[in-house]
């Protein structure tokens, strides 16, 4: 009885472990969407936002990460919007994503750079016509929106198994037990 | 002397990819190869007529990297990570940038009103602006800087 019970918990155990693998190779494409807004003049250097993915991603017709995966990412360069029209700056990037316990490394933010609207003819023109006060004219801040898509890639080649698919996950629903 | 030739060659050969200030054409590295571990930073200065006539050192810590002149740009190839560049004359200017492998990052110079002198600025730009203004520039790379610079 003893045996015929490992033999069968040993032949569950390798049919779960088997489940397929896929690999996602390194430079996969991931659009990306914003769950943070990030502001110039609000955010720092190393401030962590979070992020999510905005669309499957497949190797051929299998899902590996789906729409809606939670990550993080992280600024990189921020300079607020002053005096002298000078703008807002900002340099992001996305860390990662975590998928099935995995973290998936991410790179190649697009746009991850971007500068504010620059005010500096203005201030100039007014520094010719009236002096000092010229430094006071203020660049613009730039935000980035939450809700902002952004394309970024995956960084190295990983391991990951076929998510599951809304179908599935209603099957399994139907197979747990209700409480009435 | 064909001998002494083969070797300078060959010097030239495998010099040329650790020298951080060889020139190269920003927008021939190839995009997305992550096999090296090195990107190129690309800084650029469009001509204009505000602060035209004063060149500003462009410094990684305290090591000059590149002079950038009124209309021009320079490339400069470094380890991936995060590296910070700096200028200065009336105010001082820094921008962080996290080099990815085998990619092409793009910094714009520009020069904003300041009381005595212009106030340098580096500003955070992209492949697109750079095509743009790069026929009315000129690669200055490696030209105008003193290596030895502490």
């Amino acid at each position: 009885m003893f045996f015929r019970f490992t033999l069968l918990s040993l032949i569950s155990s390798a049919a779960f472990s088997q489940a397929p693998v896929y690999s996602l190779p390194a430079q996969t494409p991931v659009v990306i969407q914003l769950d943070d807004e990030i502001s110039s003049n609000r955010n720092h250097q190393g401030d962590r936002f979070r992020l999510h993915v905005a669309e499957d991603v497949r190797v051929g017709d299998v899902v590996l990460i789906p729409a809606g995966t939670a990550g993080e990412g992280e600024v990189i360069h921020v300079q607020k919007s002053g005096m002298g029209g000078r703008a807002g700056e900002l340099i992001v990037t996305a860390r990662f994503v975590e998928v099935a316990g995995v973290r998936v490394r991410l790179r190649s933010f697009e746009p991850g750079a971007r500068t504010g609207k620059q005010h500096i003819g203005a201030s100039y023109a007014t520094s010719v016509l009236v002096g000092l006060p010229g430094l006071l004219v203020q660049g613009g801040q730039l935000i980035m929106p939450r809700t902002m898509l952004a394309s970024v890639k995956t960084a190295r080649a990983v391991r990951l198994p076929a998510a599951p698919t809304p179908d599935s996950s209603k099957e399994r629903s139907n197979d747990e037990p209700t409480i009435d | 002397m064909n001998r002494l030739l083969t070797s300078a060659a060959l010097a030239v050969v495998f010099c040329a990819p650790v020298c951080g200030f060889a020139q190269e054409n920003p927008l021939s590295a190839p995009r997305g190869n992550s096999k090296s571990n090195t990107g190129v930073v690309v800084f650029f200065r469009e001509r204009k007529y505000l602060g035209g006539g004063i060149a500003y050192k462009v410094r990684e810590g305290d090591v000059e990297i590149g002079k950038l002149s009124n209309g021009s740009y320079f490339t400069v190839r470094t380890r991936a990570g995060k590296h910070e560049y700096n200028v200065h004359a009336e105010a001082r200017d820094v921008i962080t940038i996290e080099v990815e492998p085998g990619e092409t990052h793009f910094v714009s110079f520009g020069v904003g009103v300041g009381v005595v002198t212009g106030r340098p600025n580096l500003s955070p730009s992209d492949r697109k602006t750079f095509i743009k203004l790069q026929g009315d520039l000129k690669d200055v790379t490696g030209k105008g800087i003193n290596r030895g610079a502490q």
